[in-house]
This record gives C-alpha cells, structure tokens and sequence, in this order.
C-alpha cells in the first residue's frame, strides 16, 4: 500500500467533523460600535485618574466573538491602559491592582498579556509586559496560564 | 493519618491502574501489555508480578476489573477490547465485537458487572453486553450527538445510565439501557423514560477545553468533571427537561487534573499534572478546597531546594567522573553533593503527572502516575 499514513480518513466521513465554527462557544458577537465605546469610555476613565475602572472596563468585555480586526483593536485599547497605569505608578502598585480584579479578570487579564507580547508594539515593550505579567502570575497561580493555553475563547 | 504506601513499579508510565475489589490483586497498564501483581493485606510487602496478559498490540489505554473480581477489561490503541477470565491455570482473553475504527480509550464495567462501555476516538461509546447463544460480548453503539474523542465514562448506580466526557469540552449523559439485560430502572433526577441512545443531559464547560474525567456523586444525583482548564465542574441537575438546579464552577491556580473521585457526594479528592493530591469539599451551593493530602513547594516561587554550601563545595575528581558518566548513561546530572534527594525534583511522592486515581477503601485511595509508581493514600 502507498503511504497510508498520509491518508486523510477524516475526509471519507465528513458529516461526522466538528468544524471550527462548532467548537466557538455560544455567546454574543461583538460589534466594532462596542469596542470603539469601550475605548473612549477607558480613555475618559484614564485622563480622570480612575485607572482600576478603566482597567475593569475593558477586562470585562473581551470579543470573543468577533472578527480579527475588532480583536485587535481591544487589544489595543488594553495595552494602552497597561500602559498608563505602569507609567503612573510603580512597580509594587501592579499587585494591588490585580488584587482588585476578580478570577474571571484575571484570566482575561493574562490572556491580553500573551496576545500583546505577540504584537510589534508590545515587543516594543517587552519589560512593561512582563513586570505586568510577573506581578499577575504571583498573586493568580498557575491557573490563568493554563486557560490562556486551553480555552477557545481567544481574544 | 498513616504514611502514603509506595510501590515503584518500574519506570514505565502507568495510564491506569485497577485493584481487585477483594483488593487481593493489581492490574496496570504497561505499554501493549497488562501487569497483574500479587497484593499482600498489609500492604507493607511490595506487590509481586504474577502474570502479564499479552493480547494488544497497541498502548492499552485502560484497565477495568468487574465488579465481582473474575473478569479483568482491557482496551487499547490497536481499537480492541479483551475480556480476560481466568481458568484454572492462565488467564484467557475474549475479543469484544467493538466495530470501532479508531482507537478505545476508555472502558468500564457497569455497577452490577453485566455490561460495560467504551469509549473511543471514534465519536461512539460501545456498550458491551454478553450474548450466550454466540458466547461472545457484542455492542451496541451510542453515537449521536457525538462528535469528538471519548476520554472517560462513568456509570450512574443504576447500571443504565453512562456519562461521559469528550475533548470537545462537553460532559453528557446517555441511556445505555439493554434490554433483556437491564431491569427497567426506576425514575431519576436525570429522567424516567429512558430507551437506549437517550440524551439525558449535554453540557459544556466554560472555556470548552478538554474535559478528563467524569464522574456521578455515589448517591447518582449529581455529575462531577474536570477539564484541562483546570477548572472542576459539578452539575446538579433540577429533573426531566429542566434546566440544571445548580452548575458549580471551581477555578483553581494548579495545573490541569486528569483524575478524580468522589470519597461521598459532599467530597471529592483531584489529582493530574500538578502531582499531588488535593481535596475539595461543598454541596450544590458552593465547593471549596480544603487541604492538598502532601505538602507541596509552589513551583512557582520556590526553586529546589539547596544546600548552603553548595556552589562553594568543590567535588572531587572521582564524583566529577562519576557525574559524567550519569549525564552519558542516562542523560541527567545529578550533582554528586546533593546525595539522595539531589534526585528527587519534585517535593511530592509522585514526579510526574497522576494519570488516574481509584478509590481503594472508605479513607484510601490509589493512584498511578507516568512515573511508574502506584501509591495508596490516606485522605
């Protein structure tokens, strides 16, 4: 026989496939409008000082449904409140700001860590991310990691 | 509380490990083949290997013993299931009809030891019965709505129904009801009218990752799992087509479980990739960890324990041999300063992931790891 291991067997019972869209869990779509008031909504909170609510802001509605795009621009918004918050506190505060967050927070929070290194203006600043990410990580365990790697809500 | 009771039994990985009911015997998975061992009731001697079944040859994914303790349950890779008797001299095998095309991944005796159920990759669940006329076990497939690998099964008390938990996140409950075989069971939490093939409830965890394993509280009224999120899940369902009463969902900050069971419907014990046990108690309000059964480092902050001394203390050339020679033969340093424990990386019995966990007797239970150690403790 030819190289069998190279057969695609999947492909002679193809009502039996679970496609991509199948394995997206059931929530809401986003739309570009939400995201766009998220954005100016934490800009309005950060130029207040009012860094944790922005902060819980844009954590609490991440698009998990939504295309790349709209994806990316929360992101977006996220790091700029990463940002700020780092640029006006020290070090030692990060903690008490990821105290304030609860665990579903945390999570996303981890998540939104991981894509923005994957990001050039996240590379860029590579050791705000990652004073971020050591401050999290040692208040929220192993956990968050864990379900950054294995949940398919992605943002 | 007594000291955990360690059996290292070689350095293979284990993925299942079953003890005889009478707890007389043990069976583990090794590769394509499965070890029996001697157990002595004291538990104090080490176990001795007095047979080896050699009937797979692929990975045997799972190992069951019935409920009555004569027949041992195999399945493996190679999309087999073999039902080992013992008759007077060895044991002898007899191939289940599975009809599957992929491997089996999972099997299990039903409560009352007529029937059991496997698993596959082949998005059904054969449930396996014994028909005299041919003398041999057959199955009947549960198919819809599957869609995606079976990683475990548990059977509910009343020996019809079978939950299961798949990679695609989802945990369901299924009539696997035979009839001829099956009294016609009384109405449950999880429905009344119960003919084979139906779907008594589907959920889904949170983040849809892979769920582990699965398993119905001892009194059958509710439904536990844990998912490779790391998460733990409990469902507590209202009653026929109703929406469950309550859906508990248990974050925790360790690395995923692979294995738990319920010690009573109020407590649980989880182990996997974070090689300890921990125990988490509640009811359908709330649960909560309570202890972990070892003391353990956090990986994250602690790093391995040193010496004082150790970066001054300078080796001989003798031991620097000797540490060159390991790394060659084995592929490890161990710093020769370190002694005994340099060894040991991990500050918990088991040094690698437990791969399933059994309860053995009210406040025991057994567990198995990829490091090839069996270990019974007291929770």
């Amino acid at each position: 026989m030819e190289d069998w291991r190279r057969i695609d067997i999947d492909a002679y019972e193809p009502e039996n496939h679970l496609s991509k869209e199948e394995l997206l869990p059931n929530l809401p779509e986003t739309s570009k409008e939400d995201i766009e008031a998220i954005s100016k909504q934490a800009r309005v909170y950060l130029s207040q000082g009012k860094f944790i609510e922005a902060l819980k802001l844009g954590l609490s509605y991440p698009p998990y449904i939504a295309s790349e795009q709209i994806k990316n621009l929360h992101t977006e918004t996220i790091f700029e409140i990463l940002c700020s918050i780092k640029n006006n506190h020290n070090l030692n505060d990060l903690s008490s700001f990821v105290k304030q967050l609860d665990s579903d927070e945390q999570d996303t929070l981890v998540k939104y860590l991981y894509k923005t290194m994957s990001t050039s203006y996240g590379q860029k600043q590579g050791g705000l991310l990652l004073s971020w990410y050591e401050k999290t990580v040692e208040i929220t365990g192993l956990g968050p990691i864990v379900r950054f790697l294995s949940d398919r809500r992605t943002v | 509380m007594s000291a955990p009771v360690i059996y290292q039994l070689g350095h293979q990985p284990i993925k299942d490990h079953t003890f005889s009911p009478d707890r007389s015997f043990l069976a583990i998975t090794k590769g394509n083949e499965v070890e029996l061992y001697q157990v002595s009731s004291s538990l104090t001697i080490k176990p001795k290997l007095f047979t080896i079944l050699k009937g797979h040859d692929k990975t045997v994914t799972s190992v069951d013993i019935s409920p009555d303790g004569t027949r041992i349950l195999t399945c493996s890779q190679d999309r087999n299931a073999l039902v080992w008797e013992f008759d007077g001299n060895d044991y002898k095998p007899t191939l289940v009809l599975l009809r599957i095309n992929r491997a089996a991944t999972v099997c299990k005796w039903s409560p009352d030891g007529q029937k059991f159920a496997v698993g596959s990759s082949d998005r059904v669940i054969a449930v396996c019965y014994y028909e005299a006329e041919n003398d041999w076990w057959v199955s009947k497939h549960l198919k819809k709505p599957l869609k995606s690998t079976i990683t475990s099964l548990s059977w509910h008390p009343n020996n019809v129904l079978l939950a299961s938990g798949s990679t695609d996140g989802h945990v369901r409950v299924f009539s696997a009801f035979i009839k001829g075989i099956d009294e016609k069971p009384e109405p449950t939490v999880w429905g009344s009218k119960l003919p084979f093939q139906t779907l008594c409830g589907d959920f889904i965890n949170e983040t849809g990752a892979w769920v582990h394993d699965v398993s119905f509280t001892p009194d059958g009224n509710a439904l536990g799992f844990v998912s490779h999120d790391s998460t733990i899940g409990i469902i507590y369902p209202e009653g026929e087509g109703l929406a469950p009463r309550s859906i508990i969902n248990v974050k925790t900050q360790y690395l995923p479980f692979k294995s738990f069971v319920f010690l009573s419907n109020n407590k649980l014990v989880v182990g996997g990739h974070n090689c300890n046990l921990i125990v988490f108690e509640g009811d359908e309000s709330e649960w909560k960890e309570s202890y972990k059964v070892e003391k353990q480092k956090d990986l994250i902050n602690d790093i391995p324990e040193r010496k004082d001394n150790d970066d001054e203390e300078e080796i001989s050339s003798h031991q620097a041999l000797n540490m060159f020679k390991q790394l060659d033969l084995k592929g490890r340093v161990n710093k020769p300063s370190n002694g005994a424990d340099g060894s040991k990386a991990l500050s918990t019995i088991h040094q690698n992931t437990i791969s399933s966990i059994r309860l053995f007797s009210n406040n025991k239970v057994s567990t198995s790891g990829i490091d090839g150690k069996i270990v019974i403790f007291t929770v």
